[in-house]
Parts: C-alpha cells; structure tokens; sequence
C-alpha cells in the first residue's frame, strides 16, 4: 500500500481520478446539494428548529463546495508534474508487475525507454489522454496501470462502491430490524451481561432459573476447558 | 531415497482416508445412541490421523535429505538445489517449488491434526467431527501429492552432475521464515474450519466450540500476520518483487484470509457476549478457508500472471474441484441445520460496541471483496471483452485507503463502546481528551517546518496524498490516546482497590484479562503499521545514472554519499560486487554503506540486494545498479520515511497477539456482572 509518490499535484489527477470524473463529481455535488440542504434544513423558509441553518449558510455551503471543486480539479500544468502523474498511471511492460516509474529492478529492459518516450511526450505537450493512447497502441490495453471508465472497464471501480452502498444497506436493514423486533429477554437474566443472559435463557446451555454466580462458574469452566 | 519417500506418501494417503471414512462411519452410528464398539472404530481413526503424521514427516525428511545430500536423480531436488548452495536454503528447499511446498502444506496440516487429535478429551465427539474433517482434506493433498504433484519423481535423462540451483530472488534469508509462517497461516485456517463444520454437522449445543475455534484462529492469524510482514521486507529488502506491497495476485491471495480472519476474531465476540451472528460467524470461518485455498489455486494454477507465482501446472483443476466440492458441502450442512443457529439476542442500540463490530465487519469484508474482485478482474474482462487490463497500485490505493481510514476511525471508537447500549454523555467524557490529543498532533505536522524532516510541515491542502496521510496519523493518533486512557482508566480502579502504584497496576490491569488488553496492544501495532504505510507518501529518489567517481558525492534529502571505492569477491554459490559509500549528515560521517550485486552461477541470474540504514525517522534506501562504461558505479538512493514503524507495528501485533493468547489470571475480587456491561471502561474484566 502506497500514498502516493512524493510529488506534489494537484487537479484530477491528483487524486488519479479517471478521465471524466470532474463531470460526475460536479453531476453529484448538484444532486446532492438540495438533499443535504434538504436534510439540514437549509433554505427553508420556516426554521422551526434552532439547529437548522439559515439561507445564508447555504451560499456558505456552496461556496465551499466550490472552493473544494477548484481545488481538487484546478489543473497540473508543470511537465514534470505531469510525468510524474502520467507514469504512475502506467505500468512497465518487462513482467515485473510494477508501475512504470517505480520499477527499481536492475537491467530492466523497457522501463528506460518507456519513460524516455513518456518524457518527450510531454514535453511535447501531449494531452494526458493521448499520452495513454500512444501507450495503449503500443504496448497493449495492460500498460495502463488501472482500467479506464469506459465500457465493461467501468464495472471495475462501480463493483466496489455498489458492494459497499449494498453492504451498508444491509447492515442499516437488518440492525433496523433488530431494533423494531427484539427478542423477548430471557428469564432471569435482566439487564446484565449478554453472554450470562444468552446462558440463562432458553438455549441449550441452560435453562431458566440459574443464578448468575453459577452462570459465572460455567463460564470460568468454559474458559478453562478451553485452553489450549 | 526417493522410494522411500514415494511410500511414506502412498501410506500417509492410505491412513489419512482410513481416519477419514472410518472416522465418518462411526460418527454416523454413534449418533443414534451411545455405541462403545463404535468408540473403539473411532479410537482407530484417531490414532491413523495421529500415525499420518508420522508418515508425511517422514516424506518431508527424506526430501530434505536428498536436498543436503545433492540427490539430483530427484528431479525436483535438481529444479531448486544445487552443491554451492548453502545449508539454510537446502533445508528450504522442501517449499522452494510446486511439489515440496504441498508436501509442506501437507505436513503443517498433519501436524495440526496430530495436536488436536491428541488434545481430543476437551471435548471428544466435537474434536471426532473436526478430526474427520480435518482428514478430508488432508486427502486432497495427499491424492494431489501421489497422484499429480509428485517430489520424488526421478529426473529423465542422464545424471547430471549439479542442480540449476534455487532462483536467486529466493536466496535470502527470509526464505527460510516466511513460506514456513505464511504456510502456518494458510494451512491453519483449516483448524477453525474443521470446528465449525463438526458444530454444524452435529448442531453443537453452546458456544464452546467457538472458544476453542477463537483460539485456534488467533493463533493462525498470528502466523499469517507474521507470514505477510516478513514476506513484506523480503520484498522491500531484494528488488524485484515491487516494494513492501504492490498489489501484486499473490500478495493479495495472503491478504483475503487475513482481512476475514480479522473480521472473525472481531465478530465472535458478539457470539460469545451475546450469542449473536452465529450464521455470520460460520461463513466468516468457512470464508477464511476457502481463501486461503483460492490462494493457493492462484499461486498454483498459472491462471493470474504474477511475480510470485509458481510455474503453471495443471493442478489448478484440482483446486478448483476443491473449492466447488467444500463449497457444496458447507451449504448442504449450513441449509440443512441452519435453524441451529439462531440468534439469542438481538442489537438494541446503533451506538453500542455490537454495531461497531458490525460495520467493523463490513469494511473488513468490503476491503477483501475489493481485493478478490482487483485480482480476477483482469481474468474476467478477458472472458467478457477479449482482452486482459491491469489492475494495479492506483485501483487498490483509490478504494481501499478511505475503507482503512473509517476502519481506523472504528478502531479508535469501537473499544470505548459499551455492550448492548452507550450515553452519548460517556461518549463525549471518554473521547474529548483523545480527540483533543489527535487534534494537537495533526496541527503540529502542519505547523512545523519542513526542514524538519519528511513529514514534518504537512500541507494537506497541496495534495490528496498527503491528506490521506495526515488523515492517518490523526486516527492513528486518536487510537493510541484511546488505547492509552483504556489503560490508564483500568489501572487506575486497580490501583485504587490495590494500592499499588500506576505501572504495576496496569501490569496487572493486562494479566487480569490477557484477551481484551492483548488486542489493545494488536491495535496499537496495526496504528504504527499504518503510520509507516503514510509516510509512503513522501518518499524522494535520486539517482546518479552517469557514476560515481571515487570522490563524487551525491545528496538526498539531509544525507550526503560520498562514493569511496568499488570492489568484487568471489563466492562457492555466486560472484559479489558492491560499492561502498560513506554517508555524511550535517557534515558528520555517520555509516559506510555497501548496496551490492551479485551473479548466481547455477542459475546464471543476478540479483541486487540494496543497502538499508533504517532510523525512526526514515530509511535510507542505496541500490548499486551496476558500472558505467568507465568503471565507476551507478547509484541510485532511496529516502522512503517512516518505513521501520511497519516493522515495529508487526512486533507490537506479534506481542499483543502473544498476550491475548495467556490465559487470565485471577483476579482478587470479581467486578459485578451488570457493572462491567455497564461501564466498560472501568471494567476491568471482559472484552
């Protein structure tokens, strides 16, 4: 696991975000607005609650929005930021497994050239896409270091995000479910400690009438059988 | 020798299926009524799983007989061994390649077996059913190892006089600890496995199974915590393998057993306090087997390209099977007794240490899928669209930083939760010191200078990266503070019930309950593991692609390198050349460096093994890339921050994990029941 490389950049890429991701992050930001504001209550015209925020505080809330917008896709003009972005994008063909400008092996035969190539590119002042392409069309599809979000390769960065929306859905269902139908407390057991009233209940352990101290008994038992 | 070794195998087999289908036959009889003649065909099981051990250490031993005794009529002795090589890594070479490894993973599974075939009277009807299991799968390897995967086959052709030796990025001396820790790791979630589907198969009244399975697991987990690290600076330490960690298939297949070994060790707490997620628990262990042999079928079957992997074979179909055949009959036992599993209790607050377990469990799981679904992605998008892409260092840095900044954030909070339900009051009294301490250190590295060193002087506004690394040392930060007052806290009740002074009440406060403060000190490792993972993100290089004369220097960072000689020595296994370098700081000469090369003459391989001055601070990281075509080195220097803290945090896991394993010492007066789930924070006792 890495955080990064020691350079400095700012813009879309910097957070190596794929070609496009200024327009979804925009699309999002405009979705979500009125539903955070919504939520927080912000621009309502009664303000019942004294936590809710005044109309004033959603034009501080957008102009904050904004500034973080500026800064997250203001762009990366330097070319040697933009080597440094670029081959960090991609990967060295020689079967090492490693990105383009962290293959450190000894004798590796491609990585030079490779970064000679994505040196006069830039300097050149290819755009990034077409950097990629060049790559791409010579070396293969695998010289990029992360799929593109075109095509099937986008299911590739939704998959985790919907596992983790999905995940977390069931998780808010299921502990909702939990809440809005507790389980009768068994008897005996009262408001103490989980495990001695899981014993005490119903279960196959134990049943109604046994006294904690003797519950606590079967649990040093239990610990200490248990041993390995 | 290698007859005898092909006998001991066949044998091993042999006493391996006969505990095995014996072993199921007298379960199924015995289950009806009591049957003491079926005991006794039982007791034969038994003792043939015990005896199969002996068998396959008696493979093992004469495989690395030959290796010491260059047998190179063997063929796989002759693959990875030759007369030069010296001692240590004849002895490794049983795991050196495809055969002697599964002959290892075979042994290690024996040898688990042999313990808990011996420790059978904890409970001898549930240890049966585990044991049963057990040598189900020690079948497979068996069959894998007689059948498709032979050591001992014999070299075609004419007797050659010396092996091809072992590769040369294997000979290092890590090879010689980290296969046999990863192997322990992988093999042993086995152990875990075999009890949960013994509990399953014979709907195990209670949760007694699940302490002894917590404690096999912990134990598996430390082995493989310990595999992944080592294996970490081995790759760190030799280039070639791509850094500490580069996402690599085989690096990834290590870490999905260890993500969902953590969720268990995490999640059955709830089954154990409250009797909860008894369903979730039992795939979680199911999960963690059946990745550790995914991982083995992706190292193993050539299907995914990777830097680490063994040589494509065609045992993949084999494991393939395997992970169809056990899938199938987990679900048939979990459909068919599902209703065993119930949950005895049910959550009752969203803020309570239930629910940060299960979203524990949630980003741990998501961190996994993450990584299962990087790996076959490449695999997939050639079945769909043709063609294969990579899925690196970017995909797995995008998605899986923010999931372990939330799982830091749950690991500083989860702790101070209470059971069953917390006050916003307690809340708010157990974090503000904490979150106030975190908050000071964040400002700080923003505030001081950047001459201070690399990651002093943050500016997280300047880059995500190093916002994702402030981010870090805040949570890592908010842990530790939090860790520290759950110490001080503890200490204190002692110490006011004792007397005693602080220190020795804190001693104390930790063997009173071993479980709980032991994984105290496993969070603060992973915390200074995770501190060592951000400092990644300011790493400088430098190199000095045109040579170093003697004389020239070359600086990085505050460290100056002063080029002093170049020189070469000949070795029986390999011919070495090295650079030496005196480093300078502040003007002071403080260390001679020595980054070398060397030439395997068996393999005709090179390899190049950087020089490493490791400081709190940082890691100064020289690698000699060879000469120019006037004789003077090449150099090219590392400064890669914070990097021993990973190390140090695997320690402290290592320890921690050590003391969860002792068990509790009494205490003087027990604490009642309903105020230890009350106020967990000045409990004493519990987890």
């Amino acid at each position: 696991m890495t955080f990064g490389d020691g350079k400095l950049r700012v813009g879309t890429a910097a957070l190596g975000c794929p070609p496009g991701a200024a327009r979804w992050f925009f699309a999002v930001c405009g979705a979500a607005l009125p539903v955070v504001c919504g939520a927080a209550g912000i621009g309502r015209r009664k303000v019942s609650a004294p936590h809710k925020l005044k109309p004033r505080s959603l034009k501080m809330v957008q102009a904050l929005l904004l500034c973080l917008a500026v800064f997250i896709f203001s762009g990366a003009g330097d070319p040697a930021t933009r080597f440094t972005e670029l081959g960090h994008q991609l990967m060295c063909i020689c079967g090492c497994n490693q990105i383009l400008l962290e293959c450190n092996h000894v004798g590796c035969p491609d990585s030079d050239g490779m970064r000679n190539e994505l040196a006069a590119q830039v300097t050149r002042g290819d755009s990034d896409s077409l950097v990629q392409q060049a790559f791409v069309q010579k070396y293969g599809p695998t010289v990029l270091a992360a799929p593109t979000t075109t095509g099937f390769n986008r299911t590739a960065w939704v998959v985790p995000f919907a596992a983790l929306f999905f995940g977390f859905g069931l998780v808010v269902l299921v502990v909702r479910g939990w809440r809005n139908n507790p389980s009768p407390t068994p008897a005996g057991s009262g408001p103490s400690n989980g495990y001695s009233s899981g014993l005490a209940g119903s279960g196959p352990t134990g049943g109604p009438g046994i006294s904690r101290t003797e519950l606590e008994q079967f649990r040093d038992q239990a610990d200490k059988e248990t041993e390995l | 020798m290698a007859q005898i070794g092909s006998f001991a195998l066949l044998l091993a087999l042999a006493l391996a299926a006969y505990s095995f289908l014996v072993g199921m036959i007298a379960l199924f009889f015995q289950s009806g009524h009591e049957s003491e003649g079926m005991d006794r065909v039982g007791e034969t099981a038994r003792r043939a799983g015990v005896a199969c051990f002996a068998a396959v250490l008696l493979a093992a031993v004469v495989l690395v007989t030959a290796a010491f005794q260059n047998d190179f009529t063997i063929a796989y002795i002759f693959h990875h061994s030759n007369r030069d090589l010296s001692a240590p890594y004849k002895f490794a070479t049983l795991w050196s390649g495809q055969e002697g490894s599964l002959l290892f993973w075979s042994l290690l599974l024996a040898a688990y077996g042999f313990v808990l075939r011996l420790r059978y009277k904890t409970d001898p009807r549930l240890f049966a059913y585990a044991s049963v299991v057990l040598a189900a799968v020690q079948v497979f390897f068996l069959l894998l190892l007689n059948l498709a995967a032979n050591p001992f086959g014999i070299l075609e052709g004419p007797l050659r006089a010396d092996g091809s030796g072992l590769n040369p990025l294997l000979q290092y001396p890590e090879m010689v600890i980290h296969p046999p820790m990863l192997y322990l790791g992988y093999v042993g979630f086995t152990v875990p496995f075999a009890f949960a589907l013994g509990a399953l198969i014979m709907k195990y009244p209670g949760e007694k199974w699940i302490h002894i399975t917590r404690r096999w697991t912990m134990v598996t987990w430390i082995f493989l915590t310990c595999g992944v690290f080592l294996g970490a600076h081995w790759a760190y330490s030799v280039l070639g393998w791509g850094g500490y960690w580069g996402w690599d298939p085989v690096e990834n297949a290590s870490l999905m057993p260890w993500l969902v070994g953590t969720a268990f060790l995490h999640s059955v707490m709830m089954q154990e306090k409250r009797g909860m997620l008894k369903v979730w628990n039992m795939w979680l262990v199911f999960a963690a087997f059946w990745l550790a042999i995914l991982g083995t079928f992706l190292t193993r079957s050539g299907i995914i390209s990777s830097v680490h992997a063994f040589a494509q074979s065609s045992i993949g179909d084999w494991f393939a099977w395997f992970l169809g055949i056990t899938f199938v009959v987990f679900l048939f036992f979990f459909i068919k007794n599902r209703s065993h599993l119930k949950s005895e209790h049910k959550l009752e607050s969203l803020i309570s240490r239930e629910s940060s377990f299960l979203f524990n469990n949630l980003l741990l799981l998501l961190a996994c899928f993450t990584v299962l679904w990087g790996t076959w992605f490449p695999k997939i998008s050639e079945w769909v669209q043709g063609n294969k892409v990579t899925v690196g260092a970017p995909f797995y840095n995008k998605v899986n930083i923010p999931v372990a900044l939330l799982l830091l954030l749950l690991t500083a909070v989860g702790p101070l939760l209470a059971w069953r339900k917390t006050s916003l009051e307690s809340l708010k009294r157990n974090f503000f010191w904490p979150t106030l301490g975190a908050l000071a250190v964040a400002i700080f590295l923003i505030i001081t200078p950047q001459s201070w060193g690399s990651i002093f002087g943050m500016r997280p506004w300047r880059d995500v990266t190093y916002l994702y690394s402030l981010m870090t040392i805040f949570l890592s930060a908010l842990v530790i503070f939090t860790v520290a007052s759950e110490f001080y806290r503890g200490g204190r009740v002692i110490s006011g019930h004792t007397g005693q002074g602080m220190f020795a009440s804190i001693v104390q406060l930790g063997h009173r309950n071993t479980r709980r403060y032991g994984g105290y000190i496993v969070h603060f490792g992973v915390v200074l593991a995770m501190i060592g993972f951000a400092g990644s993100a300011f790493n400088q290089e430098k190199e000095a692609d045109k040579g170093l004369n003697y004389g020239d220097q070359m600086t990085i960072g505050n460290y100056t390198l002063i080029c002093r000689s170049y020189t070469d020595e000949e070795f029986p296994n390999y011919a070495s050349e090295w650079a030496v370098l005196d480093v300078y700081k502040n003007g002071n000469k403080i260390d001679t460096l020595t980054p070398e090369r060397r030439f395997y003459k068996a393999s005709q391989q090179a390899s190049t093994l950087p020089f490493i001055r490791s400081t709190f601070k940082e890691d100064l990281y020289v690698i000699f890339e060879g000469q120019n075509e006037k004789g003077w080195p090449i150099i090219k220097a590392h400064l890669n921050p914070m990097v021993i803290w990973i190390w140090i945090g695997a320690w402290v896991m290592v320890l921690g994990t050590g003391m969860a394993l002792i068990p509790n010492a009494p205490a003087p007066a027990r604490v009642p029941v309903a105020k230890r789930v009350a106020e967990p924070v000045h409990a004493v006792t519990g987890d």
